[in-house]
């Protein structure tokens, strides 16, 4: 099931999970769209976790990242655990340099390794 | 190389036209008594050790040589000072690069050669206007023509130290695939910013090749750790978290884990062991090797 949205920002729903896929940078309103497009799929589908998949993302700045890790927050406070995947090394030593807070993140290289850790961890329901 | 730089140099040299057009008129007189000069200039040559060390073995390099010299300088003499002039000199100072010629034997040679030359000039007094000013304009080439040599040789070797940096670099960071799923990397020596750069260049690239869950980065080759080092290498630690890999800090040493406490470093939820063994055990059961098969292997 799909979750309207642009072109640059879509939110796809895999195995009980939100996959929001953005596919350029993260300028102007992009950040606006990852928002509305996260937030409404969480909470309209009752997401369990949402994968912000970022390997079409050619360049983020330490700004950037730190509001998509807001934003990944709000996430977290419906409900929903966030996985980051496909960061480009690039960015990464970017981030680094820019001593970007990346404590508690969680990353993954692909969809599919982010999917399989997904479905290996435990529910919310298991815990109580 | 163009006009325009080949005008600087020769303007920096003092190289004018009058002193092309005297070395010109020389050029008769020296070309007759080539052959001499060269003759006299193995002759001195011969004194030295180097004499024995290119040409006692093998009479017919010393032929080849000088047939090259006699080419060299007839086209030293015409001074028609254009780019083919200094591909010249450039060979020659490639060959010399070759064969690792000392630069004392060679600038000596160019000593020489300039007071043969200069006698020669002398003794046919007759034939040429303006002695003085003459043999003044032949030393002025001579020193170009050595500039461009040397600078050749410089160049060719920079390249060489360049490479062999270069090299060594890629010897120092050799990340590698230990199983299925694990990378390691032992550092050994002395990390600086630039080399702990490297090791996170290559660390990255080497996740999103292979895949890598586990990263274990051994350092009980390391030979001193201070507060910088221990902050890139932390740094690395976060990136890989970031590419969905775990690293694991091997080889702390008790001097180590002294230091990093004393420096207050905190290395907060980075997974440490004193040994390469428990590392690759940790490693093997985040990738979900058999416990079984960990304990009789």
């Amino acid at each position: 099931m799909s979750v309207p949205g642009t072109t640059s920002v879509t939110g796809t729903r895999v195995r009980g999970c939100l996959v929001v896929t953005v596919s350029q940078d993260l300028s102007g309103d992009m950040l606006d769209e990852v928002r509305r497009v996260a937030l409404e799929g969480i909470q309209r589908d009752g997401a369990q976790s949402a994968i912000f998949e970022l390997s079409a993302v050619p360049f983020m700045d330490s700004m950037e990242f730190g509001e998509l890790r807001k934003i990944a927050r709000m996430a977290e406070m419906l409900g929903a655990k966030v996985i980051f995947v496909g960061l480009k090394p690039g960015i990464i030593v970017h981030l680094l340099e820019a001593d970007a807070d990346v404590r508690g993140v969680h990353a993954f290289l692909g969809l599919d390794e982010a999917l399989h850790a997904i479905d290996s961890s435990p529910s919310p329901d298991a815990h109580g | 190389m163009p006009q325009t730089t080949i005008n600087e140099i020769l303007n920096k040299f003092d190289i004018r036209d009058a002193d092309i057009k005297r070395i010109r008129g020389a050029a008769p007189v020296l070309k007759r008594e080539l052959d001499a000069f060269i003759a006299d200039f193995y002759t001195w040559m011969a004194q030295h050790r180097e004499y024995q060390t290119f040409f006692a073995s093998n009479p017919s390099r010393l032929d080849r040589v000088k047939q090259l010299q006699r080419v060299n300088w007839n086209t030293f003499l015409e001074a028609d000072l254009n780019q083919a002039w200094f591909d010249a000199r450039k060979h020659v100072g490639a060959v010399h690069a070759h064969i690792d010629l000392p630069n004392d034997i060679y600038f000596a040679g160019m000593a020489v050669s300039t007071n043969l030359m200069a006698d020669r000039l002398r003794k046919a007094k007759g034939e040429v206007k303006d002695l003085d000013d003459t043999i003044s304009s032949l030393t002025k080439l001579m020193y170009l023509d050595a500039f461009v040599v040397i600078e050749e040789i410089a160049r060719i070797n920079r390249e060489k130290l360049s490479a062999g940096a270069k090299a060594l670099m890629e010897m120092s960071t050799p990340v590698t695939p230990i199983w299925e799923g694990i990378l390691l990397l032992p550092l050994l020596g002395i990390l600086d910013s630039q080399r702990t750069q490297d090791v996170m260049n290559k660390t990255l690239s080497k996740i999103a090749e292979t895949r890598a869950k586990v990263f274990v980065m051994d350092i009980s080759g390391v030979s001193s750790m201070d507060t910088a080092v221990a902050n890139q290498l932390l740094k690395i630690t976060k990136a890989t978290q970031l590419m969905g890999c775990e690293t694991i800090l091997s080889g702390l040493s008790p001097a180590i884990a002294r230091t990093l406490v004393e420096l207050g470093v905190n290395i907060g939820e980075v997974r440490t062991t004193a040994t390469l063994r428990d590392s690759f055990e940790l490693a093997l059961r985040a990738v979900g090797v058999d416990r079984k098969l960990i304990a009789t292997g």
